[in-house]
């Protein structure tokens, strides 16, 4: 059979494709049938045919599409796991946040716990002298006892040295610090430990909530309070020199119900408020040496309020806290070098290390009546201390350093410093 | 473009009278849906192509029929108009029309024609040597003949194409293999004398024709594809577009049924039920029955009218 007959009798490819693929009508779908049914040679055709066209579907399957085949697939069922992944990784940093500040805060309590840990032992002497006729200066009041643990506005009804806190109520501490921290420097007299036992007796979970939800407020309050103090303070300490200041039976020789202005025997709201503020100004708070991001800030707030007038040290670093009693200074370098000044800082020079550790704080205790919780050499260097009954003299006035471990030292005069035994 | 021309000179004398037939509407629709302006085509050139392939089947009704509009549309838009173009188009001589035709079509031809010959090497020449008979080097009485010109649009283009080629390894096969050698062929083994007696194998025959012509078309494809082209269910099933469990469901069926018409005919014609039984245990080489001839007796009438003038 020629090739001519064969075209004569055999479907052409259109026909035999469009069978293949299923496009024929049922008319033309038979025809086609009854003559593959006995063309061995149209079965063929389009056998191969349809084998070429599977191959063609199998290549373009394996080959090509095979990346779009697996994006298209994985497509879908990555999308919720890259939203799960995704609410992870929030939820995981926003615990490891939470967990960071805890830490922070636990810290700072801890910081805060060590800075009050020798006061408590400060008030065991001090007793007797609450129990005695009012004899404490208003002006020993707001500043040390507060950092023990005194809630701010806590009317001021008892002497400082009764504000030892219980450990266990020490861990408040970092809130009523950062409390007192802005009210303190506001210039106001604050209360003891009677209304601040009460009121730092929140429970832990208000602390943590009031110390963590509002850290970055509280920053920022802080920083907006330090500013202010630092204004007042500085005018204050020109109040400061004025004269009558240190007169005995003047501001000094206030009644023992210390810190309220108005009931000082003899002395005014203002003079009393001004003693407060004094005592603030010479009893500069230690930068905490460690406690995280928040203590770096404190520690920068402190800073600006480390000395209201310029102190040039001889190791030219910065002062980070100073003391003094009429002309006699004592500072602290952020080195832990103490130097002393007997001419109203005029004049430094180092003071021979007698404490361990490195000393962060030094501040102007004033001793009350009667001396028997004075250190001697408190007593030896101030024979002709002041023995009226509750007034506060300048040879009650003794320095109180402090290390980086809470430790305390005693030292009347700056040069020999005597370890306080807790 | 000469073929072109050519194609549409044949089919002249019939387009003025099916144009007027074909609705304006309809051509205008199929004119937008093919996109023929963007591969050169003119509108009458369009016109002349769906008209020709219409007559070329008579719109898919039996020959002489009047089709209405609707079946018209329907055989219109059962056309694979975008390819129908583009195959036009590139038969014109259009280089876009090539450029996008080789684009899609070249590596597919390549791949196509290794699976069709089982050889790469085989392969690429058989599609190399149709991408050459599609350009029009091939010219016939002094014009370029090119083989798209005879795709109508009736099944996808790339299917047209396969099975070109698969109609070209075919008949490259059957013309060669007459020349393969014959030395690795056994010689045959003299045939023993026949067990079953003569009149009971004549009666088989019969009986085996009787049965095999009552078969419908589909059992006799396939009967034929399953025993005599040793194609698989699976390929089968492709070609029918089936599932194979069809396939072997039909196929099964169909063997029960000349089984039965067999035996029925052997009884009919005089031996018992347990003789008729027996008859199947003959050699079938002793049986001189043309399974080809008996499954071929029909195509013939079936695509006469398809014959090329």
């Amino acid at each position: 059979m020629s090739v001519k007959n064969q075209h004569e009798i055999h479907p052409d490819a259109e026909v035999l494709s469009a069978f293949a693929e299923q496009v024929l009508g049922e008319r033309e779908r038979g025809e086609v049938l009854e003559h593959l049914a006995g063309c061995g040679r149209c079965r063929q055709v389009v056998a191969l045919a349809r084998e070429a066209a599977g191959a063609e579907v199998a290549a373009r399957r394996h080959a090509p599409v095979r990346p779009r085949v697996w994006f298209r697939s994985w497509g879908l069922a990555l999308a919720p796991v890259a939203a799960i992944a995704a609410s992870a990784v929030v939820a995981i940093s926003v615990h490891e946040r939470n967990v960071e500040r805890s830490a922070e805060v636990a810290k700072v309590e801890q910081q805060q716990l060590d800075e009050k840990a020798p006061i408590p032992s400060q008030a065991a002497p001090q007793t007797p002298a609450q129990a005695a006729p009012p004899t404490a200066s208003p002006a020993e009041k707001p500043a040390p006892t507060e950092r023990t643990g005194t809630a701010r506005r806590a009317p001021v009804d008892g002497p400082d040295e009764t504000a030892a806190a219980p450990p266990s109520e020490a861990a408040n501490a970092p809130l009523a610090s950062r409390e007192e921290l802005a009210e303190s420097h506001d210039g106001e007299a604050h209360g003891s430990m009677g209304g601040g036992s009460t009121l730092s007796g929140n429970s832990a979970d208000e602390k943590k909530e009031s110390e963590v939800a509002s850290y970055d407020e509280e920053r920022d309050k802080e920083a907006e309070a330090e500013m202010e103090t630092r204004d007042k303070h500085h005018f204050a300490a020109k109040r400061k020199t004025a004269p009558g200041e240190h007169e005995p039976g003047g501001s000094n020789s206030g009644s023992g119900a210390a810190g309220s202005g108005n009931s000082g025997s003899g002395a005014g709201g203002s003079s009393e408020q001004a003693a407060a503020i004094d005592q603030q100004l010479e009893t500069q708070p230690a930068p905490a040496t460690s406690g995280g991001g928040l203590m770096k800030f404190r520690h920068g707030a402190f800073s600006g309020i480390r000395a209201p007038n310029p102190v040039h040290l001889p190791s030219g670093l910065p002062t980070i806290s100073i003391a003094h009693a009429s002309e006699r200074m004592i500072a602290i370098d952020n080195a832990g070098t103490v130097f002393l000044s007997e001419d109203s800082g005029a004049t430094w020079e180092p003071v021979t290390t007698q404490w361990t550790g490195r000393a962060v704080l030094v501040r102007k205790k004033t001793l009350p009546q009667p001396e028997a919780a004075a250190p001697p050499a408190a007593k030896a260097e101030s024979p002709g201390g002041t023995s009226g009954s509750g007034a506060v003299s300048e040879s009650d006035t003794v320095f109180e350093l402090l290390n980086d471990q809470g430790q305390v030292w005693w030292s009347a005069e700056g040069k020999i410093w005597v370890a306080r035994r807790i | 473009m000469a073929p072109a021309e050519s194609v549409a000179s044949a089919a002249e004398a019939e387009l003025p009278a099916m144009q007027g037939a074909i609705g304006g509407r309809l051509l205008d629709e199929l004119w937008r849906a093919s996109d023929a302006a963007g591969w050169g085509l003119e509108r009458d050139d369009f016109d002349r192509i769906l008209l020709e392939a219409g007559t070329q089947w008579n719109f898919g009704l039996t020959e002489g029929a009047a089709p209405t509009e609707r079946q018209q549309a329907a055989f219109f838009r059962g056309l694979c108009l975008g390819d129908l173009v583009l195959a036009r188009a590139c038969a014109a001589g259009n280089e876009r029309a090539w450029e996008h035709f080789i684009a899609r079509c070249r590596q597919p031809l390549i791949r196509a024609a290794i699976a069709i010959t089982g050889s790469e090497t085989l392969g690429h020449d058989l599609a190399d040597q149709l991408y050459a008979e599609l350009y029009g080097l091939n010219t016939r009485d002094g014009e370029r003949r090119c083989p798209l010109l005879s795709y109508r649009g009736r099944g996808s283009l790339m299917g047209w194409l396969r099975t070109t080629l698969a109609q070209r390894q075919v008949d490259h096969y059957r013309r060669n293999r007459r020349e393969e050698p014959l030395e690795e062929i056994d010689a045959a083994a003299a045939d023993p004398a026949p067990e079953t007696p003569a009149a009971e194998l004549s009666q088989l025959d019969r009986a085996i024709e009787d049965a095999l012509r009552g078969r419908d078309a589909e059992e006799r494809y396939l009967l034929a594809a399953y025993y005599l082209d040793e194609q698989t269910l699976l390929q089968i099933a492709r070609v029918l577009g089936v599932h194979e469990a069809t396939v072997s469901r039909k196929l099964k069926r169909a063997t029960a049924d000349t089984r039965k018409h067999v035996l029925r005919n052997l009884e009919r014609g005089g031996l018992s039920r347990r003789a008729a039984e027996e008859a199947f245990g003959a050699d079938p080489r002793d049986l001189n029955v043309n399974l080809k001839k008996l499954l071929q007796h029909s195509h013939a009438r079936a695509f006469k009218e398809q014959a090329a003038p």
